[in-house]
């Protein structure tokens, strides 16, 4: 069965991150096995209206405004013109929504909805249930997940937050992990030194990174170890206490401060470090220690979040968060580092490229997709129902808000009518005939970092065109 | 289509040979000039293949189209001319591909026109347009795309014609795909080739525009009479200047320094700079904008012709400024306005005085009910009161001088009436010195106090600036640091009331001192930016200010006839006059650029805010 | 049905769509309530009746020098004596330990004790006048505010010497400094800072270090810095010492009491997926 799939997230390219990155590829993953895969975010600077990527991968960049931690300014209602118009146009089947954080996702879901639509959603992040954000955000998310066909998150461990958070059937939730491309993150051992061990961090420089442990950790190690080193890769506002830590027990020669890496480089650090260390406080999947064990990196991490249940315990040593837990672990790294008694980086690396692949994603995903076409549209009193459900006043507020959205949604049918609108035909895009490896290695270099700018450049005209009228003439490169 | 420009003239010239340029891909026939008999036409096709050869300057936009030299295009006859058959003969001769052969009943009716490609006649349509050379060549085309707009009420020829957004190429492409030529390129073919045909001078030619006799109106002839007189006296007047000490003296920095420290030594050698500039113009080709243009190689068409303009509305500028200035002069010293102004000012001084101690005494009080800090706003009062003593002393000296000093200023006259400005404004910045001084202590008292209260703020949530790595670290203090910055914390906090109400009261006045200046400094680039000259060409309706063209129908295509029209010029408005010559100064004007980084009004609340010193517009500008 | 026990990882294609919900799904939730007992709590109110008692008798010391009770000179005296026996306890309860973990000198003591008085007396002229001209009841209200914010962010819990939250500090020096304008004489402005930092910033110091290594000084302490503060604020008014035993009494007993009960109704769920809280 083929479909047509509308990613909506705030975050993609030109951003870089997970989630922009889980975005791409799993949209090309879907495009090479014959479904029509749509990406709508919001404008990046001058980058608005519609754009081509790799594998004629179509974009929407829709002038919405930017509020707040690169997400649009929450309307609920404003997005409802375009982005009817853009599911209509495009013929769309299935919204599939990316991210909690994002406004843009929560609000396509509620539009997708009012259209009678079916809905996707993947989440990324764990959230707790104390502080008042995450109270409110918790609230917001089952409003949206309430007559959602199908939930996807990255681990277990998030599955069960996601379930408890937006009081979900725990069978709507799929766990699907993410994936690396095992093309790129290869162990390269020349570049290791042999005489040293360097520790690797890559991370962005922030509080829920555990970044305070690392500054513990940092001086405790290299006092004991003389031929120890530290590789820092990345960049936030502890980066000041990083250096703090560094200057204050003159460790300048001994810990690397590498500045924010564009994703390209990640590959060449860690492979120049025997121990890969992950400091995190909260973490949903952690792609990064994926990456590591790839590389044939001994890991070392926190025992948090979904971390335990990404790698065998043979490739990985989690410690509990505190700076004489990891310290432990990662003397127990050391040690084995120069005994020679960790697995080898071959071995590492031959396990782990079959575990976590995008075709597999993208598979599980179709399966998921092909599992919610057969299920029945639910009528607008089970929906209402459902939103009455959650909470005494909330559910009413709710029940306001999805109506207006209908109703609204009736309006643009009668103000601007389905007939007015072009329709794009489809065109399934070709299989393509070079292996999938190949391809997706070119994909990789045009991903998350600032070189995928100058490579999306094959971008058409159109796209201005767009943002000036919202009537658009647009897809004439791509779609006739 | 065809399209055959013809200048009006010839329609009624002797017969000839037409020269002109042709392009067939645009469809675009160009009769430039008419060869009157006795001709050899092997001699002038040999002459304009040199012009296009060794004068490549000239063809700046042809080349940049097309290389399309000027040819020979084609007999221009009457029926009943007797010299018909010999000019036929003579084109033949010449050369076997010519364009077009035109034909009139007789000498004073429109021609018809054939068409000749390949040797072969075209059955092909054609517009007959004519136009006048000398409107043409005289006309001034804006440097900009959207001035360029040709206004489509006449025909609908003109869609043809209607410019199209492409580049520099002179061509476009229009909706259905057809290239099509740019009205501004058939206009600078037309002001390029005539041009180029006055290096024919052996020949008895008919065209309209001869070497010498453009700029014909009065406007011209007067300020041409005002410049060499001008000149004259510029000549003398800078002689001095070009002394080797004083070019010495020019360039060192102190010395550029000081004359820039003063609006007047700003005026002045702002006015020196237009005169050198100008004489070096003059001197170069005396008033022959020609030759200005021949220097530009790489300027186009309509820079240059804009170059003319802004040069002839510099020239003005400093007459008029001039004459105003003289005429003040006169009427200061004809009424004895030194001494009664003289006068005024110390009296008013003295109040503005008077009236600081008042307010100074207000302060040292409780004003507006505010609870200051009593010690501290009496010793601040004490200070500044103290100041304003010394200042009436001040006054008391000057006051016999006053008058006399008045009268020197309005001698300043003589340079112009932006350097008597200059000279006010220097005056009011001099007199009000007093309330510059009672600003700068203020402010510098107020912003040590902000910068004393952030460093302790720093020190309570236990950070500390870092001066070699400019960050803020974390840093551990001991219980004395934590102590005595508390206690000076306390104590920078509640004097602080005080010092911003006296930093907020002489900052009004600073800033209604900076207002009183700016408005002086505004009257002179206003003066200085006011393009009389093309003001005054705008008013007499000359053709040099061009917006486009558009085109009259003059006679409907019938038998035999093709559709004839007549391009005539499109005048500018005042606005978009006003525009041209301000983009041009603009460009030409060497002053820096404020940095338009940040907001202006923002950036001086800040600065208001924060205790930095505010500087007006000018001296500000000299500061980047 | 899976053969084998399912287990929590990714890295293995168990055999079950992806939708499968094991019976561990959940099963490290955690309805955390954290069960407080009662003399507990009351005990450790101790520490918030000590510091409301250090500011009624900051307040009763002002009264009695405004009301030329009590001579500056004689409460310097005072300070001065208090404050050695103070530092000589403050070395002795630990033996010295602290200060040689710190590598704090008794020169070091000597140069702050004589920075703090050659400031806090040269800046006296200028402390009494700072606010001169401000009525007082603004003075008055300034004050209450910054006694109440002295209250509110004293650092009760901190156990360690080095991690200091200067703004409960910073709050009485403001609050002394705004009431040494109602005094006459600049010596008295330099006596209310003195004693504003004895109570405010030695004092505290003095006793987290008794609650640190004797334990069981607590309630002597509460209670006699209670009945020091009572006994002063009865000398100045009988309805602030009214209002001052029932304050007292309501947090020792009620707001504990009120604490445990609403306890029952807390319901926080915890799991894995929490943010980690760093372990020292």
């Amino acid at each position: 069965m083929k479909h047509r799939i509308c990613m909506v997230s705030d975050f993609f390219f030109p951003n870089t991150g997970g989630v922009e990155s889980h975005i791409f590829q799993l949209s090309q993953c879907l495009l090479q096995r014959g479904h029509k895969v749509v990406v709508v975010t919001h404008s990046y600077g001058d980058r608005v209206g519609v754009r081509y990527m790799t594998n004629n991968l179509k974009v929407y960049y829709v002038p919405f405004v930017v509020f707040y931690n690169g997400c649009v300014f929450p309307t609920v209602f404003g997005t409802m013109a375009l982005i009817r118009y853009i599911l209509i146009r495009e013929q769309i089947t299935i919204v599939h929504g990316h991210s909690a954080f994002s406004t843009m996702a929560h609000e396509a879901l509620i539009h997708a909805r009012a259209m009678d639509l079916k809905t996707v959603f993947t989440d990324h992040s764990l959230f707790g249930f104390a502080d008042i954000s995450s109270i409110l955000t918790n609230k917001l998310l089952s409003f949206t997940l309430a007559d959602i066909n199908h939930v996807i998150c990255v681990s277990h461990t998030s599955k069960e937050n996601t379930v408890l958070r937006a009081c979900l059937q725990p069978d709507i939730v799929s766990v699907i992990p993410n994936a690396v491309d095992s093309t790129i993150f290869m162990p390269d051992l020349t570049r290791r030194n042999p005489n040293r061990i360097a520790i690797v961090v890559v991370s962005r420089l922030v509080y829920r990174k555990g970044m305070d442990l690392l500054a513990g950790v940092i001086p405790v190690i290299c006092q004991r170890h003389s031929d120890v080193d530290f590789l820092i890769g990345g960049d936030g506002p502890k980066r000041i206490d990083i250096e703090e830590v560094r200057e204050n027990y003159q460790l300048q020669d001994r810990v690397r401060m590498l500045g924010a890496l564009p994703h390209g480089n990640v590959k060449e650090v860690l492979n120049e470090g025997d121990i890969f260390l992950n400091t995190s406080l909260t973490e949903a999947f952690c792609i990064a220690i994926v990456e590591a064990a790839c590389c044939g990196l001994q890991v070392v991490s926190t025992r948090v979040g979904g971390v335990p249940e990404v790698l065998p315990e043979r490739f990985i040593l989690l410690a509990e968060p505190s700076v004489k837990s990891l310290v432990e672990a990662l003397e127990v790294a050391i040690a084995r580092q120069r005994e020679g008694s960790q697995v080898p980086a071959q071995q590492v690396y031959d396990t782990m490229k079959g575990i976590y692949t995008w075709e597999n994603v993208a598979k599980r995903t179709e399966k998921i997709y092909d599992g919610i076409m057969e299920m029945p549209v639910l009528s607008l009193a089970e929906r209402l129902e459902r939103y009455n459900k959650l909470g005494f006043i909330a559910g009413k507020f709710f029940i306001i808000v999805a109506v207006v959205d209908l109703l609204l949604y009736w309006f643009f049918e009668w103000w601007v009518p389905r007939k007015n609108i072009d329709i794009i035909p489809d065109s399934f895009p070709p299989q393509s005939t070079g292996t999938s490896t190949q391809h997706m290695h070119i994909l990789q270099n045009s991903a998350g970092t600032k070189d995928a700018a100058d490579t999306c450049k094959s971008e058409s005209r159109e796209g201005a065109l767009y943002t000036r009228r919202l009537r658009p003439r647009v897809g004439r490169k791509g779609d006739r | 289509m065809m399209r055959v420009f013809f200048p009006d003239y010839a329609v009624s010239a002797k017969s000839g040979l037409c020269i002109g340029w042709v392009d067939h891909q645009t469809h675009t026939i160009c009769v430039l000039a008419v060869v009157h008999l006795p001709v050899d036409p092997f001699e002038i096709r040999r002459q304009l293949k040199f012009i296009a050869a060794f004068c490549p300057l000239y063809l700046q936009m042809m080349t940049s189209i097309r290389h399309q030299p000027l040819t020979i295009l084609g007999p221009l006859t009457y029926l009943r001319d007797p010299d018909r058959i010999k000019i036929q003969q003579l084109c033949q001769q010449v050369s076997q591909d010519l364009c077009l052969e035109l034909t009139r009943p007789d000498l004073y009716s429109l021609p018809t026109c054939t068409l000749y490609k390949d040797g072969q006649a075209l059955m092909q349509d054609h517009h007959f347009i004519l136009y006048n050379q000398r409107k043409i060549y005289a006309c001034c085309l804006p440097g900009r795309n959207d001035a360029t707009d040709t206004p489509s009420n006449s025909e609908t020829t003109t869609d043809q014609y209607s410019p199209t957004a492409c580049g520099d190429s002179g061509c476009g492409t229009d909706q259905y795909g057809r290239t099509v030529l740019k009205i501004e390129t058939v206009l600078s073919i037309i002001q390029g080739g005539v041009r180029q045909l006055w290096t024919l001078t052996d020949w008895d030619i008919s065209s309209d525009v001869k070497r010498k006799s453009n700029k014909s109106s009065v406007i011209h002839w007067i300020v041409s009479f005002f410049v060499s007189v001008l000149v004259s006296m510029a000549t003398v007047s800078l002689l001095p200047f070009r002394s080797d000490f004083c070019c010495r003296l020019s360039r060192s920095s102190v010395f550029q320094r000081v004359l820039r420290f003063t609006q007047t030594g700003c005026q002045i050698q702002a006015k020196y700079n237009h005169l050198q500039e100008l004489l070096d113009a003059h001197s170069a080709d005396g008033s022959d904008i020609h030759r200005v243009r021949r220097q530009g190689a790489e300027q186009t068409e309509s820079q240059t012709r804009c170059e003319y303009l802004r040069t002839r509305n510099l020239w003005t500028y400093l007459l008029i400024d001039m004459l105003v200035g003289v005429l003040l002069m006169w009427w200061i010293q004809r009424n004895n306005w030194p001494d009664a102004w003289a006068e005024w000012i110390i009296s008013s001084a003295t109040t503005t005085a008077g009236s600081l101690q008042t307010l100074l005494q207000w302060l040292m009080g409780a004003p507006a009910g505010l609870k200051l800090n009593s010690a501290l706003a009496h010793f601040l009062g004490q200070f500044f009161l103290y100041h304003v003593y010394l200042w009436i002393g001040y006054l008391s000296i000057i006051q016999p001088v006053l008058g006399w000093a008045i009268w020197c200023m309005s001698l300043t006259g003589c340079l112009g009436v932006s350097v008597i400005l200059a000279v006010a404004s220097d005056t009011v910045s001099m007199l009000t010195f007093h309330v510059y001084c009672f600003y700068v202590y203020a402010a510098r008292i107020y912003r040590l106090q902000l910068t004393g209260l952030l460093a302790l703020w720093r020190l309570f949530r236990g950070k500390k600036w870092n001066v070699l790595r400019k960050r803020i670290d974390t840093c551990n203090y001991d219980v004395d640091q934590l102590f005595i910055g508390t206690l000076l914390f306390t104590v920078l906090l509640f004097l602080l009331p005080t010092t911003m109400l006296f930093y907020a009261v002489f900052t009004m006045h600073r800033l209604a001192v900076i207002f009183l200046e700016g408005v002086l400094t505004k009257t002179i680039d206003l003066l200085k930016w006011l393009p009389v000259y093309s003001i005054l060409l705008w008013l007499t309706g000359s053709d040099v200010l061009m917006s486009g063209v558009y085109f009259d129908l003059l006679q409907q295509p019938g038998e035999g006839c093709p559709r004839a029209l007549v391009m005539q010029v499109q005048h500018m408005s005042l606005y978009d006059v006003l525009l041209l010559s301000y983009n041009s100064s603009k460009k030409s004007s060497t002053q820096p650029e404020l940095s338009a980084s940040r907001n202006p009004v923002i950036s001086l609340a800040l600065d208001l805010l924060t205790g930095c010193l505010i500087y007006p517009w000018s001296l500000a500008q000299n500061k980047t | 049905m899976p053969r084998h026990k399912w287990q929590k990882v990714l890295y293995k294609d168990q055999g079950v769509p992806d939708n499968y919900v094991d019976e561990t799904f959940l099963g490290e939730l955690k309805n955390k309530v954290t069960t407080y007992k009662l003399p507990y709590v009351i005990l450790e109110s101790g520490v918030v009746t000590q510091q409301i008692s250090s500011i009624c008798l900051f307040v009763v010391l002002f009264i009695y020098m405004e009301q030329d009770l009590l001579s500056p000179e004689s409460l310097l005296y005072m300070n001065a004596a208090l404050s050695l026996l103070g530092y000589v306890a403050y070395d002795s309860i630990d033996r010295g330990q602290d200060r040689k973990e710190s590598g704090r000198s008794r020169w070091d003591d000597v140069k702050s004790t004589a920075i703090f008085v050659a400031f806090s007396y040269g800046l006296s002229p200028i402390l009494k006048t700072l606010t001169d001209t401000i009525s007082t009841d603004t003075i008055y209200a300034m004050t209450v505010f910054m006694l109440l914010g002295n209250l509110l962010f004293h650092d009760y819990v901190t156990t360690e010497t080095r991690a200091r939250r200067p703004v409960s500090l910073n709050a009485s020096i403001f609050a002394s400094v705004c009431l040494a304008s109602r005094l006459p004489s600049t010596l008295h402005a330099f006596a209310t800072v003195t004693v504003a930092m004895q109570l405010f910033a030695l004092w505290p110091e003095l006793r987290r270090k008794l609650k640190v290594h004797f334990p069981g000084t607590q309630i002597p302490l509460t209670v006699s810095s209670a009945l020091a503060a009572l006994c002063a604020l009865i000398s100045v008014s009988h309805v602030g010492a009214i209002i001052f035993i029932l304050i007292h009494l309501a947090i020792t007993f009620l707001v504990p009491v009120c604490l445990i009960r609403l306890q029952l109704f807390k319901n926080n769920i915890h799991g894995p997926w929490d943010e980690a809280v760093i372990q020292h």
